[in-house]
């Protein structure tokens, strides 16, 4: 009889303990998971509702809207696809392979170098990161500035009559290169960081091993040190893939809302700021934009999925 | 064998200086546009664009006002910078629910965008640093079905990317008329899902359970244990995301631009006029060099005293002690 008194005060004193608990949980998650609902769910269900709608002004201080069919998906395909489309894809892409190739593999000797603490590594670590921390409108006018007044009063020196890299008439190509030059110049920090932090994390029994081996420092990067970051290396990859569609290669803090080039982070952003809900001669209106926004998404998600699926599956094992 | 030892040495002393040669250059090159932008600040605008001193240090001309040497040690480009960076007053018309709606701005000086800069990035970092942490302390530390469910939701959120949602963004916060208050940004910075969240939750998923239950036994509430001894001990996470997000606003323009136009804040008004507008209240470069400036020095000298909380502690699996 005792024992089972004791058991239900037991039990009691369990379910009490429990719905503090719950209480205490509901209070900490209630509120951000509202704030996930509206800001998340909300707004990106209602990104879809925007696309099939169409506003008409009643007049000039009023608006109404009617369900506009595929009009405004059709507007998109023709933006994503038409010759502009294809041409931000052309820029992204090129500049996708140029970070891949130049930007993550400098990277990659440089985290190497950190890693390997070589001299004056901490030295260069802390510069490497300068520009991560310095805001790109700053350092985006200051090299608008250099690539034009410096480099001719350089080039002056040497006798050369030049115009400015970014000059009203230098070639489209020409633009391209210097704004991925300038994306490629600052953007060493994060990966750098994320690299040498990865690779102080492996095994220094591994290394040492591999050094009675008989192993250079490039085989060891090579068959160590980039299988065992693997998992970082391809986060970053997936990123910049993804970056092909979202991407603004900082072209609006350089150039504000009138930039040389374009891609289709910055077309979106700028696109969005200006537009209003209705048509303008030189924007499109809001839910056309989000049609185009929905187009890419569209494209972009499975591209996504699949690549970190087959990396995933393909990439470099540790073992 | 000591011959393949000697091939290796020489192969890898090759790899280490060309890395090394590669990472100097680097480094000058980081150098060369912050110092020339140091040294046009300091120069007299005609001596820039007249004498076409655009290499050379500032030359001081006592005949000329805009050149002399008392200009020079008054940092007059420093002074005007001041004196014409500043927003007239403005309207800011939206449509929100089909009617217009307008805003109206006063004028805006530099005092009253580093006010607006400061509300903005310590309320900003604040929240992104707080509301990851409570709800990855939640998540880490409590047994609920509900945890799988926000754990799967934000790793699908981060890695499923969705393209181009602000014309939606926007019409919620002019339809809901928080467009352009400080409620608005508020409320849009209590977002928890990011890598942060990932980052306190294995931290707290790490941290042992023993400080909590013997507060607990001798009778503490669960938020006391959460104010008393979870957050003290999380303090040095807590002030790294702190830092690293209090740069990444300080340094944000595209939030104001696109979110708050009323309020703007120092970078904004540093892209503003020295970037989207190409004549007017900030068009001498020397101007616009001493604006740079001015606003790279407070997050330079954060950066030298905290350059070890910003750069030592992140890796992408968590953050290191």
């Amino acid at each position: 009889m005792r024992g089972i008194q004791t058991e239900k005060n037991c039990d009691k004193i369990i379910n009490y303990r429990r719905r503090k608990q719950i209480i205490f949980y509901a209070s900490l998650v209630a509120l951000p998971l509202l704030q996930f609902c509206i800001f998340y769910f909300y707004v990106n269900f209602s990104s879809i509702f925007l696309g099939f709608q169409e506003y008409t002004k009643l007049g000039e201080m009023q608006m109404g809207y009617t369900f506009a069919g595929l009009k405004n998906f059709s507007v998109a395909l023709d933006v994503v696809f038409g010759p502009d489309g294809l041409e931000m894809l052309k820029n992204s892409s090129i500049f996708f392979v140029v970070r891949i190739c130049v930007g993550y593999g400098l990277a990659l000797f440089f985290s190497f170098y950190i890693y390997k603490k070589y001299f004056a590594s901490e030295i260069f670590r802390v510069f490497l990161f300068l520009p991560s921390i310095i805001s790109s409108i700053i350092f985006g006018f200051i090299f608008k500035y250099l690539v034009n007044d410096f480099y001719v009063a350089f080039m002056e020196l040497f006798g050369q009559k030049v115009k400015g890299l970014l000059a009203v008439t230098a070639s489209a190509e020409q633009k391209l290169g210097v704004v991925i030059f300038y994306n490629i110049w600052v953007s060493f920090g994060i990966s750098v960081l994320m690299f040498s932090n990865s690779m102080g994390g492996i095994d220094e029994s591994i290394v040492e091993s591999a050094h009675l081996d008989g192993t250079n420092l490039i085989q060891e990067m090579w068959f160590i040190t980039l299988p065992c970051i693997w998992g970082t290396l391809s986060s970053f990859f997936i990123v910049s893939l993804t970056g092909i569609f979202t991407d603004g290669m900082s072209l609006h803090s350089i150039f504000g809302d009138s930039a040389p080039v374009k891609v289709f982070g910055y077309y979106l952003y700028v696109s969005a700021n200006h537009a209003l809900p209705y048509d303008q001669v030189d924007y499109l209106s809001l839910p056309k934009i989000s049609a185009v926004g929905l187009v890419i998404t569209f494209i972009t998600v499975p591209i996504t999925l699949t690549v970190r699926h087959l990396l995933d599956r393909f990439g470099p094992s540790t073992d | 064998m000591m011959k393949k030892q000697k091939e290796k040495s020489i192969l890898n002393k090759i790899f280490v200086g060309i890395v090394f040669t590669i990472l100097l250059i680097y480094t000058i090159s980081l150098f060369i546009p912050v110092v020339w932008a140091f040294l046009t600040s300091l120069k007299g605008y005609n001596d820039y664009s007249i004498n076409m001193n655009i290499l050379g240090f500032p030359t001081l001309d006592p005949n000329n006002f805009d050149n002399s040497r008392e200009q020079f040690f008054h940092l007059k480009n420093y002074q005007d910078f001041f004196k014409v960076f500043k927003f007239g007053e403005g309207e800011i018309p939206f449509w929100s629910r089909g009617e217009q709606i307008v805003h109206y701005r006063g004028a805006v000086g530099p005092f009253g965008m580093l006010l607006n800069t400061l509300m903005l990035t310590i309320g900003g970092a604040f929240l992104q640093t707080i509301v990851p942490a409570i709800m990855a302390y939640a998540l880490a530390k409590f047994d609920f079905k509900l945890n799988k469910v926000i754990f799967a939701v934000s790793i699908i959120c981060m890695t499923v990317p969705i393209v181009g949602n602000y014309p939606a963004m926007l019409t919620f916060l002019r339809d809901s008329r928080l467009y352009d208050t400080m409620l608005g940004y508020m409320l849009m910075k209590c977002n928890f899902v990011g890598m942060y969240f990932f980052v306190f939750y294995g931290f707290f998923k790490a941290l042992p359970n023993s400080f909590s239950e013997a507060a607990e036994i001798d009778g503490a509430s669960y938020y006391r244990i959460l104010l008393s001894i979870i957050l003290p001990l999380s303090i040095t996470t807590l002030s790294a995301v702190f830092i690293i997000q209090f740069v990444s606003f300080w340094n944000d323009f595209q939030t104001t631009y696109m979110y708050m136009p009323s309020y703007p804040t120092l970078m904004y008004g540093l892209w503003f006029f020295a970037v989207a507008k190409s004549s007017g209240d900030l068009s001498r470069i020397t101007w616009r060099m001493a604006g740079g400036m001015t606003l790279m020095i407070p997050i330079l000298i954060a950066f030298i005293f905290l350059k070890d909380k910003l750069m030592g502690n992140v890796t992408m699996g968590g953050l290191k002690q």
